[in-house]
C-alpha cells in the first residue's frame, strides 16, 4: 500500500493566469514537458507551492488537463520527432476530434497553451484541426471560416499569386 | 544438391538479369534473401553484381549448401529500406513474408522480358501482370503495354544522377535569378502588414505555428490559405515546410530523400535544400527522362510491405521472437514440437499446402501451429490484429483479455493495428471469412450474439465455428504473415491434454 506521503507527491498544484489554483495528478500534469522540467528542477521533492502558469487561464488550463488526463497512459513522445513528422497525416482519433469541437477562440487558445506548455501531441491535434478546416476550401471560403477580412489590394493579391507559382503544375 | 531461387525481383516483378540488363545494368545489381536447412535463419547477401542471372546459380552453389531464397534488386531493396526507416529491415521477418506467398508461373512465352516465375503477393506489380480475378490468384504478363509503361518498368527506381545534377544546376542559378529567390517571401514581405489589434484569432498565432499548420496541408490548399490571409501570406516557409512536401502521403511522399538526408541516412548533400529539390521534382514530374514513374510504382508496391515489416518488427521486439504466440505444436516445418492433440475441432482454413516441397504456387502454408486454452471465466474483450495488404486484410493474431488483467495472445500481435471487441461473456466460437491465402476477416460468437465483423469479408467463404457449449481452447496455424487455419473446441473430455501443456504460455502478459 502506498503511504500518505507518497500519495501527496503524486498530486501537484498549478496557478493559472487568472489566479486560480488547480490540483492535478503529477502524472497527468507531466504530459506538459514545461511542467515536467520545472518539477525535475525542484529535485523531485514534493512541494505545496503551486507552479505558476502565467500564460494560461483557468478555463483553458482545465480543458488542457482534460486532454492530459485522457492521454496520461500514452507512450511518451518520441525523442526523434523527425521520424514522427515524416509520417504526416491530418487524421485525428475520434476522442480528440470530439475534444476539439469547441469555438474557434478556445481552439486557438488550446493551441497556444499546448505550445507554451510544450505538449507536442496536443499541439499536433490542434494544428491538424485547423488544417482540416482549411482543406479543400477556396480562398473566399477560408476567409469566411476564420472571419478574415479581405484587405488585399488587387495588386497585392496578384503579387501573392505570382509568388506562389512554385505550387503550380506546369 | 538442390537449388530454388526466384529469378524475378520479389519487389518490382522485373527480371534480375538476362538481355534486359544489357541496357539497364541496375537490374543485375542484386541482394539475395537466403536460407539453408534452418528456414528460420535467413541471411541477406551483400550486393551481387553479376553478368547474368544464370551465374547466380553458380555463385550460390559454390557454397555447396541447399539454398532457397529470393532475389531483390539492390535499388528496390534501397527503396524498401527508405520506406521502413527508422525501423531497420528484419531479414527473418522479410524471409517469412517471402515464404508466405506462392510463386506464379506467368505466360512466359508471350512475355518480352519475363523469363521466370514471380512471387504472387496478391497484386499485379502495378500493371506489369494481370490477375485471373480480383484476388490475383493467377498472374499473366500484361499484353499491349504502352511504351510509357514499359519505360516505367525498365527504369531504375533510384536516380541515375540526372535528378541530382538538375538540383545542382538550379542551386547555381538561384542567386542570379530574382524570380526564383532563395526565399519565396522576398516579395511578399513588401506587402504591408496592416493587421489590426483586434484581428481574427487564426491570424494571431505565432509564425512558427502558422507554418506548422501550412506544413500539414496539400500544396493547393497552402496557396489558397496564403491568398486568403495576410498573416499566412507573410508566413516564412522554412526547410521544415519544404520537407513536409516529401512526407509520407504528401505530394512527393515517394521521394523521402530530403528527410533521409536530414536524418543522416543518406549523405548526398544535394538533398540538403528541400526547397530546391521540390522545384526540380515539380518541373521534372512529367518528364519521361526521369526516374519518377518507376520510383512511384516501386514505392507504392513497397509501402504495404514496409508497414507490415514495421508492425511485425514490433511483435518480435515485444515477444523476443519472430514466431507467432501461443503453445507451440508440431507442424511440417517445426516437426520436433509436441504432436497433434486428440481433440475434435471445428475449423476453417485457406487452401493449405502441407508439403515441404517447394515452391508452392497458390494458397498458403501452415508453417506454425499454435494453441491456447481459455480459463473458465468470461472473456472481457478480444483484440483482433489485422493487416491491410494490397487491397485486402489478413487476420494475423488474437488477444483474449480477462478481468483482472490476464491476457492470452495467439499469433502475431500487431500493436496499433488491433481492433478490440468487447465481449464480457464466455466464448462460443467465431465466424471466419477465408480465402485461398488465409483468414481475411472474423467475428466473435457468444451464446446468442455475434460481434461486429473485423476485416475483409466480401468474396470470401464464411464458416461458422461454433462450440457445442463454450469454447475451451482455440487453435490456429500461421504462415509467416497471417492466420491460415482457425479452430475451436469444447471437447472437455480430452481437455487435459491441452490444458496441461498450455500452462506456462497461457499466462503470458
Amino acid at each position: 500500500m502506498a503511504s500518505a506521503s507518497t500519495d501527496a507527491a503524486k498530486v501537484i498544484k498549478v496557478t493559472t493566469s487568472d489566479g486560480i489554483d488547480i490540483t492535478v495528478d503529477r502524472q497527468v500534469a507531466e504530459r506538459s514537458i514545461l511542467i515536467k522540467n520545472l518539477l525535475e528542477d525542484l529535485g523531485g521533492e514534493s512541494t505545496d507551492e503551486p507552479i505558476p502558469i502565467p500564460n494560461v487561464n483557468e478555463a483553458v488550463m482545465k480543458k488542457v488537463l482534460e486532454w492530459c488526463e485522457h492521454h496520461k497512459a500514452d507512450p511518451p513522445a518520441s525523442q526523434d520527432d523527425d521520424s514522427d513528422s515524416r509520417k504526416k497525416s491530418t487524421d485525428i482519433e475520434e476522442w480528440d476530434q470530439k475534444f476539439m469541437q469547441v469555438d474557434q477562440e478556445m481552439l486557438f487558445e488550446i493551441i497556444l497553451a499546448a505550445n507554451y506548455l510544450d505538449i507536442k501531441a496536443l499541439l499536433d491535434v490542434g494544428c491538424k484541426t485547423v488544417a482540416n478546416m482549411i482543406k479543400g476550401k477556396s480562398p473566399d471560403e477560408i476567409r469566411k471560416t476564420f472571419n478574415i477580412q479581405n484587405d488585399f489590394t488587387p495588386e497585392e493579391e496578384d503579387q501573392i499569386r505570382r509568388e506562389n507559382e512554385w505550387a503550380e503544375d506546369r | 544438391m538442390a537449388l530454388d531461387i526466384t529469378l524475378v525481383c520479389s519487389i518490382c516483378g522485373m527480371p534480375t538479369g538476362g538481355s534486359l540488363a544489357d541496357h539497364n545494368p541496375w537490374v543485375r545489381d542484386l541482394r539475395a534473401v537466403l536460407y539453408g536447412d534452418d528456414w528460420l535463419q535467413a541471411t541477406i547477401s551483400e550486393n551481387l553484381v553479376l553478368n547474368a542471372s544464370e551465374q547466380i546459380h553458380e555463385f550460390l552453389l559454390s557454397g555447396g549448401h541447399y539454398i532457397s531464397g529470393s532475389l531483390i534488386h539492390n535499388k528496390c531493396y534501397e527503396v524498401l529500406e527508405f520506406a521502413c526507416h527508422p525501423t531497420p529491415i528484419n531479414v527473418q521477418i522479410l524471409n517469412l513474408f517471402l515464404q508466405s506467398f506462392g510463386l506464379a508461373i506467368p505466360n512466359l512465352v508471350d512475355s518480352i522480358f519475363i523469363t521466370s516465375s514471380v512471387l504472387n503477393w496478391g497484386h499485379g506489380y502495378a500493371g506489369l501482370y494481370q490477375g485471373s480475378d480480383t484476388q490475383f490468384r493467377r498472374l499473366k504478363v500484361s499484353h499491349n503495354l504502352s511504351p510509357t509503361q514499359i519505360r516505367t518498368f525498365v527504369d531504375s527506381p533510384c536516380s541515375d544522377g540526372e535528378f541530382e545534377s538538375r538540383i545542382i544546376r538550379l542551386s547555381a542559378e538561384e542567386p542570379t535569378n530574382p524570380r526564383k529567390s532563395e526565399n519565396t517571401n522576398k516579395y511578399i514581405h513588401t506587402i504591408s502588414d496592416s493587421r489590426e489589434e483586434s484581428c481574427p484569432v487564426l491570424e494571431t498565432l505565432p509564425e512558427e505555428l502558422l507554418e506548422m499548420i501550412l506544413s500539414l496541408l496539400p500544396t493547393e490548399d497552402v496557396v489558397h490559405a496564403r491568398i486568403a490571409s495576410r498573416a499566412l501570406a507573410l508566413c516564412h516557409l522554412s526547410q521544415n515546410f519544404w520537407r513536409s512536401r516529401f512526407a509520407v502521403g504528401a505530394e512527393f511522399g515517394y521521394i523521402p530523400e530530403p528527410w533521409l538526408y536530414k536524418e543522416k541516412l543518406i549523405q548526398d548533400r544535394r538533398y540538403a535544400d528541400a526547397q530546391v529539390v521540390y522545384r526540380v521534382a515539380k518541373s521534372d514530374r512529367r518528364s519521361l527522362s526521369f526516374f519518377f514513374n518507376s520510383r512511384r510504382r516501386v514505392w507504392d508496391l513497397v509501402q504495404p510491405l514496409a508497414n507490415a515489416l514495421t508492425s511485425f518488427s514490433r511483435h518480435a521486439e515485444t515477444w523476443g521472437s519472430v514466431e507467432p504466440r501461443g503453445h507451440r505444436m508440431a507442424s511440417l516445418w517445426q516437426p520436433r514440437l509436441e504432436k497433434e492433440d486428440k481433440m475434435t475441432w471445428v475449423y476453417a482454413h485457406g487452401d493449405l499446402h502441407e508439403s515441404r516441397e517447394e515452391p508452392f504456387h497458390e494458397g498458403c502454408r501452415p508453417l506454425f501451429k499454435r494453441s491456447i486454452s481459455l480459463p473458465s471465466q468470461p472473456v472481457a474483450a478480444i483484440g483482433v490484429s489485422m493487416l491491410p495488404f494490397h487491397g485486402t486484410t489478413y487476420i494475423t493474431g488474437l488477444r483474449f483479455f480477462f478481468d483482472g488483467g490476464r491476457v492470452i495472445p495467439l499469433g502475431y500481435i500487431l500493436y496499433g493495428r488491433e481492433i478490440k471487441l468487447d465481449i464480457q461473456e464466455r466464448l462460443h466460437g467465431f465466424t471466419a471469412y477465408t480465402g485461398d491465402r488465409g483468414v481475411h476477416g472474423l467475428s466473435v460468437l457468444t451464446n446468442d450474439l455475434a460481434s461486429d465483423v473485423v476485416g475483409d469479408i466480401v468474396g470470401f467463404t464464411q464458416t461458422c465455428l461454433k462450440s457445442k457449449k463454450v469454447t475451451r481452447a482455440v487453435k490456429a496455424c500461421f504462415d509467416g504473415m497471417k492466420m491460415v487455419w482457425l479452430g475451436v473446441t469444447d471437447d472437455v473430455a480430452t481437455m487435459q491434454v491441452v490444458a496441461s501443456s498450455v500452462g506456462t504460455d497461457g499466462k503470458v502478459d
